[in-house]
């Protein structure tokens, strides 16, 4: 394995306006979260429950150089790996609808390997709305991914977004009825 | 959906959320000028959104929400000698199957294992153990535990326990709908204190006593995953603080989750737990149960944590005037921060709870009220006077109002609905020569809600009031007149003018009076053409709201497509825009 790229740099260079800087970014923060969170998808360590939340933020700490970045920069981070924490999860979760564990097993979570920070949603059918939304509001949709796949808070995310709190509170409302509507309510 | 403009959707959303609730249904009819799709998108995103309330957030919120239940097997496949029938749900432990023993025949449940515990031979050793203790707790409110089985499935070793198949619902989803009456709580909470105490005899500690695994059942409440829940319950800390199989929660700021309401201080620090543990869970499960609020609730998981460990939560008798003092103070005690302060023994709590009951049970057995009558179905005791009530009554709607959360009435296992109409008014033709009313093509349009559905018969000499009220309406569905006989149709038209508006007159002083005492009361109201136009409804809802203010927000209107000539409810279409309508007010599927 070639040795971990700098992401303190690559954040840097992104926030600079570096071109390429935000896929090789997107990778980097990706293969990390996902090996982090191996351990806990394959049951590796019996009898714990993992928080995607409490990865997201692990990962920061063990990648960032706290001293190198700002705010803004530590925002643009919480964004990628946002993003990278939704697209494992989700590919998790197909992988364990396709492995057979018994006959016509349709499984979404392991029992062990259920996200314990994240409030028991089916992450695919999550997935396929927050997609949906994106299509009618895709700023409300990024809200999501921020504070469900990375724990955010709304002033957190209101800075990853540029936007002013008041705003961010109203988008995440609207966000979170429509989805309340779409996964759980009257499907119209 | 194409066609929606989304982005006036959101505004009239955000404009109408930032009104008080009771005055959004008038400014909606106001700005959709007539667009009915774009009323009722924004209509049912707003009765989504006071729906979801801490929906996504999951902070500290545990124990609320059903799960998603997902399917690992299929009805008919096989585990060992048991077949499955069907999924009942999934809980912290894993799934929950509704099953057949193949060899006894018996219906029971199955709750497949986290396969941790067949994976690792020191696990699986004590969690053996410790079933064999549970099997022991034979209590008549404690889910009894058969057997505990493994089956190879595809190869793949799967641990279940086999347990008593109960039929009912959990407290939790009972408590989803609002407090209980305080003797339903009192016979409830009786029947936990004497399982826990049954288990506390065997040194059997539940851990994670919590609404969600407290089942409601015919024969009364069965307490589930006994002593088990440390087993793979959702209760355990991530990253690298986590709790291991001995299942003490180790609370490192922002990990808890799940059952953090019902936690005691000393789980939340992560010290050892002991009967007193479940004596304040306890406490928390009969405060919520009480005043269908949590003790202990904030809007983060560091904030709840503080709660927990050091502030009181606010008194019983503040949020249910109801509730007898002697159980405040039980209550209160139950949730003392340190475990010395509390009740020592669930046994002590039962016996307490019980004199409680029967000091409020005996005034209610005078000769007068024993002559074989009913219960009434009311949430108030009996031995209130009848002044008493109406001021307790205006007390509760004062709060109701000056806070707009309070449930002063019992909520309803299923919404019901109040048809009301004249007797035989009928608008159609086929419905008419098939002998059925206007109110059988309500109906027929409502059959496939999961609705309790009432029809009342109405006539302006009639008064149906009190009986509507029993029957504890979510909704009450009229005709704009429908207290106008539809028999008496005149052909004077001043005459048939006058009437109708007297027939108006007394459905608004109808609706005023059931929502006075029903604050969960709302009112869909249609009519043939005299809500056509939005000004002809804003008009008549203004005149509705400015005489009875308690109204605002709480009348939904509906103009019968067709118009005053030939609209039915019988038309597809009809029924449909009707039914949509329905599911928005009362949020169903």
């Amino acid at each position: 394995m070639s040795k971990a790229p700098d992401v303190t740099a690559l954040l840097v260079a992104w926030n600079n306006g570096e071109e390429g800087a935000h896929d090789l970014l997107m990778e980097a923060v990706y293969a990390d979260l996902r090996r982090r969170a191996r351990g806990y998808l394959r049951r590796e360590r019996a009898g714990h429950s993992f928080s995607p939340t409490a990865l997201v933020h692990e990962t920061y700490l063990k990648l960032i150089d706290q001293q190198r970045v700002r705010w803004q920069n530590r925002a643009h981070f919480f964004a990628v790996a946002a993003n990278a924490m939704r697209r494992i999860l989700v590919d998790h979760a197909r992988a364990q609808q396709a492995a057979k564990r018994g006959p016509n097993v349709r499984v979404s979570w392991h029992d062990a390997a259920r996200p314990t920070g994240l409030p028991d949603v089916d992450i695919l059918a999550l997935n396929v709305a927050l997609d949906k939304l994106a299509s009618i509001a895709a700023r409300q949709s990024r809200l999501v991914e921020l504070r469900f796949f990375a724990g955010l808070t709304v002033d957190e995310a209101a800075a990853v977004l540029g936007r002013a709190p008041a705003t961010v509170h109203r988008d995440w409302a609207f966000a979170r009825a429509w989805l309340y509507r779409e996964l759980r309510g009257d499907a119209r | 959906m194409s066609e929606i403009d989304w982005d006036r959707v959101r505004a009239l959303f955000h404009d109408a959320a930032d009104r008080p609730p009771n005055e959004r249904a008038a400014y909606l009819l106001a700005e959709c000028a007539g667009d009915e799709v774009l009323c009722h998108e924004v209509e049912s995103l707003l009765a989504a959104h006071d729906r979801a309330e801490g929906f996504l957030e999951g902070v500290g919120r545990g124990g609320g929400e059903a799960p998603q239940p997902v399917a690992d097997f299929e009805p008919g496949s096989r585990l060992g000698a048991f077949e499955i029938l069907s999924l009942i749900g999934a809980g912290g432990m894993g799934e929950v199957y509704r099953a057949r023993d193949t060899r006894l025949g018996r219906l029971v449940a199955i709750k497949i294992l986290s396969a941790d515990i067949a994976d690792d031979p020191r696990s699986r050793e004590r969690f053996t153990r410790e079933a064999q203790i549970v099997s022991k707790l034979a209590h008549p409110h404690i889910c009894t535990l058969h057997d505990l089985s493994v089956a190879t499935v595809d190869g793949v070793e799967v641990p279940f326990l086999v347990m008593e198949l109960l039929e009912g619902q959990t407290l939790a989803t009972r408590l989803a709908r609002g407090p209980l009456p305080v003797d339903q709580t009192l016979r409830t909470a009786v029947e936990i204190a004497e399982a826990l105490a049954a288990a506390h005899a065997l040194d059997v500690v539940h851990r994670d006593l919590k609404p969600a695994n407290i089942m409601l059942t015919a024969s009364g409440v069965k307490l589930l995953d006994f002593g088990l829940a440390r087993w793979g319950g959702p209760v355990v800390a991530g990253g690298t603080t986590g709790a291991g199989v001995d299942g003490h929660a180790r609370s490192t700021a922002g990990l808890i989750i799940g059952t953090l309401p019902y936690m005691s201080p000393e789980q939340v620090r992560g010290e050892a737990v002991d009967a007193r543990t479940d004596v304040f869970a306890f406490g928390a499960v009969l405060y919520e149960m009480l005043t269908g609020a949590p003790a202990f609730a904030a809007d983060s998981q560091a904030a709840l944590i503080a709660a927990i460990l050091d502030h009181d939560p606010i008194p019983v008798a503040t949020r249910q005037p109801l509730a007898p003092p002697a159980l405040d103070r039980l209550v209160t005690r139950c949730l003392a921060k340190a475990p010395a302060e509390r009740w020592q023994h669930a046994q002590d709590v039962a016996f307490e709870l019980k004199e409680i009951s029967e000091s409020r049970v005996e005034p209610r057995q005078r000769p007068t009220e024993a002559s074989g009558s009913r219960a009434r179905p009311s949430a108030v005791p009996g031995y209130v006077p009848w002044t008493l009530l109406v001021v307790v009554l205006g007390l509760l709607l004062w709060l109701s109002f000056g806070r707009g959360d309070a449930h002063v009435t019992t909520a309803n296992a299923q919404p019901v609905i109040v048809l009301m109409d004249s007797p035989g008014r009928v608008y159609d033709e086929a419905t008419a020569a098939a002998g059925g009313t206007n109110a059988d093509d309500v109906s027929d349009a409502l059959t496939d809600l999961a609705v309790v559905v009432y029809k009342e018969n109405t006539s302006s000499m009639w008064h149906r009031e009190e009986q509507v009220r029993r029957q504890n309406p979510d909704l009450i569905i009229s005709h704009l007149s429908c207290l106008l006989d539809a028999r008496q149709a005149n052909t004077d038209q001043v005459l048939e003018d006058h009437l109708f508006a007297l027939a108006e007159a007394r459905l608004t002083l109808f609706f005023g009076y059931i929502a006075a005492i029903n604050p969960r009361t709302r009112f869909l109201v249609y009519s043939r053409g005299r809500f056509a136009t939005k000004e002809l409804t804003t008009t008549w809802m203004s005149g509705v709201v400015a005489r009875f203010p308690m109204l605002q927000g709480r009348v939904h209107l509906m103009s019968m497509p067709g118009g005053r000539a030939s609209a039915t409810f019988r038309d597809p279409a009809t029924a449909r825009v009707l039914r949509d309508q329905v599911k928005a007010i009362l949020v169903l599927r």
